[in-house]
């Protein structure tokens, strides 16, 4: 019997676990599309150090999930301009599940593939998670240590004054 | 590029002419002067000499704290100086120096194992910071952040973010920065208007009434009436005047694709402190139907929906800022002389 063989590609993340990916996937990553020929015709994978197993599991099952869509614009502004309409539902539980760690992770990993649907779509999460909170609630929810002394943070207000209603 | 192994203070030899390395630091001093007035490509200029003349001079010069004058004269009080420094500094500059020795953009409050924020490059949080203000323009919300640590604070204020506030304001007619100091300075400073609020003019006038039977009285009628307009950033506006009072009123322009009657669509531009915007009658289900029973109306007269209005809106802000104005309940921001050509 007859069966398709889907040309592959071979990557090692950080755990040295390799992955197979198909080449229609393998084409998203931004990163690679000049290397692809030389992956396909090499058995070695291609080692990449920062990006963890779970992380690129992840990458996978999302383009494999949007793997039809069209490819964003390529300047920022014109990707912004487009994209008014809300994160949908598959992307926002996709993203959020694992928490805001594993979301940082892909992050990273988008911006060092060059996945530019992946990095807007996660940005575009984490602003939501900012948007609307004071600047105590955001140090709160991301953990961040408030490093300001006392006058510096009355001078920073002194400067922000102009929008306050 | 040192030439003199003289590393004494400068006031040992005050009298002397001056080394090469007081006049870098007489040159870096002078830059950062003009840095801190705002005048940055004369500092650059002023910088460059001083690095020409001695490489190490920007280091020297920190180190030292203030230029050696300025060090003789706050000596007496020397606890105040850090304070004095702060104020006198450019906030962004401050915490930057400060930033230099540890590269993560912000620290964690309780230890975690887990990916922090802080793994993320500067130039990725800036991204995120893009993605919180657009595309409707919050700035306050960048504001806010800001505020939140000294690493948040330093790309909060990045020109890039600010550059694209300033180029969605005003479209094509952003031009350069010119007399502002940098692209948030232009933000705050050059008349704009305001995208997340409704302006709202109040007109009322008297309008003589039917006259009575019996002539004893005079009836006048008060008729006031609305006029609210809601700007987006993408150039797009919304116009609708009705006597329904505000709270009614503004839910209803919350978003571009309200369909409203009587509802005015189009689009606006700056043009110097000017907008002009050309507005068209949206049509409605229900307006089409309330046409056909009024036959009181003559034939003649142009179907309403079809007309184009031209308006052109100038503004009223004696303090040349707009972004002072009151919030959008307020009454009476902007007056009209409208209604100047009504093609068919």
């Amino acid at each position: 019997m007859y069966k398709k063989i889907v040309p592959q590609i071979k990557l090692e993340t950080y755990e040295k676990e390799v992955f197979e990916i198909d080449l229609d996937i393998a084409k998203k990553f931004g990163k690679l599309v000049p290397v692809l020929q030389e992956l396909l015709n090499d058995d070695k994978p291609l080692t990449i150090k920062t990006i963890n197993s779970g992380t690129l599991k992840k990458i996978i099952t999302w383009c494999t999930y949007h793997k039809d869509d069209p490819l964003p614009p390529e300047d920022d502004d014109n990707r912004m301009k487009h994209s008014t309409e809300e994160v949908s539902s598959w992307d926002d539980k996709f993203l959020q599940e694992d928490g805001q760690a594993a979301l940082f992770d892909l992050i990273s990993a988008a911006h060092t593939l060059d996945i530019d649907g992946l990095l807007d779509v996660a940005c575009k999460v984490v602003a939501t998670m900012i948007k609307g909170k004071a600047p105590e609630e955001i140090r709160k929810v991301f953990n961040i240590k408030n490093d300001f002394t006392q006058q510096e943070e009355d001078q920073v207000r002194k400067e922000n004054d102009w929008c306050e209603d | 590029m040192k030439k003199h192994n003289d590393t004494n203070d400068s006031n040992t030899n005050a009298n002397q002419t001056p080394t090469v390395e007081e006049e870098a630091k007489f040159l870096f001093y002078k830059g950062m002067k003009l840095e801190q007035s705002g005048h940055l490509y004369e500092a650059i200029k002023y910088y460059r000499e001083a690095t020409h003349l001695d490489s190490e001079i920007e280091f020297k010069c920190y180190s030292s704290g203030k230029s050696p004058r300025e060090r003789q004269e706050s000596e007496s009080s020397v606890g105040s100086i850090d304070q004095d420094e702060i104020l006198d500094d450019d906030m962004v500059t401050h915490f930057q120096k400060l930033q230099i020795d540890h590269r993560k953009i912000c620290q964690q409050q309780f230890e975690q194992n887990a990916t922090h924020i802080s793994v993320l490059p500067v130039e990725l949080l800036i991204y995120i910071f893009k993605w919180v203000v657009s595309p409707d323009l919050d700035i306050k919300q960048l504001e806010i952040l800001s505020e939140v640590s000294r690493g948040f604070h330093i790309c909060a204020r990045d020109d890039g973010i600010w550059r694209q506030i300033c180029s969605r304001t005003w479209g094509p007619n952003t031009g350069k920065l010119r007399k502002y100091v940098s692209w948030r300075n232009m933000f705050i400073n050059r008349p704009h208007v305001l995208f997340n609020g409704c302006y709202i003019s109040r007109t009322s006038y008297m309008r003589v009434g039917e006259k009575s039977l019996d002539s004893f009285y005079k009836p006048w009628h008060l008729v006031e009436y609305f006029r609210y307009m809601r700007f987006f950033p993408d150039g797009v506006m919304l116009m609708i005047s009705s006597s329904e009072d505000p709270y009614t009123t503004l839910s209803k322009l919350r978003s571009q694709s309200t369909r409203e009657q009587g509802l005015l669509i189009g689009r606006y531009r700056f043009n110097g402190d000017r907008i002009t915007s050309v507005l068209k009658r949206v049509k409605t289900k229900d307006s089409t139907l309330n046409y056909y029973p009024r036959k009181r109306q003559p034939r003649q007269q142009v179907d309403p929906n079809d007309m184009e209005q031209t308006f052109q809106v100038m503004y009223i802000h004696p303090a040349g800022k707009i972004y002072n104005c009151p919030p959008p309940t307020d009454e009476l921001m902007l007056s009209f002389t409208d209604g100047i050509t009504q093609t068919p």
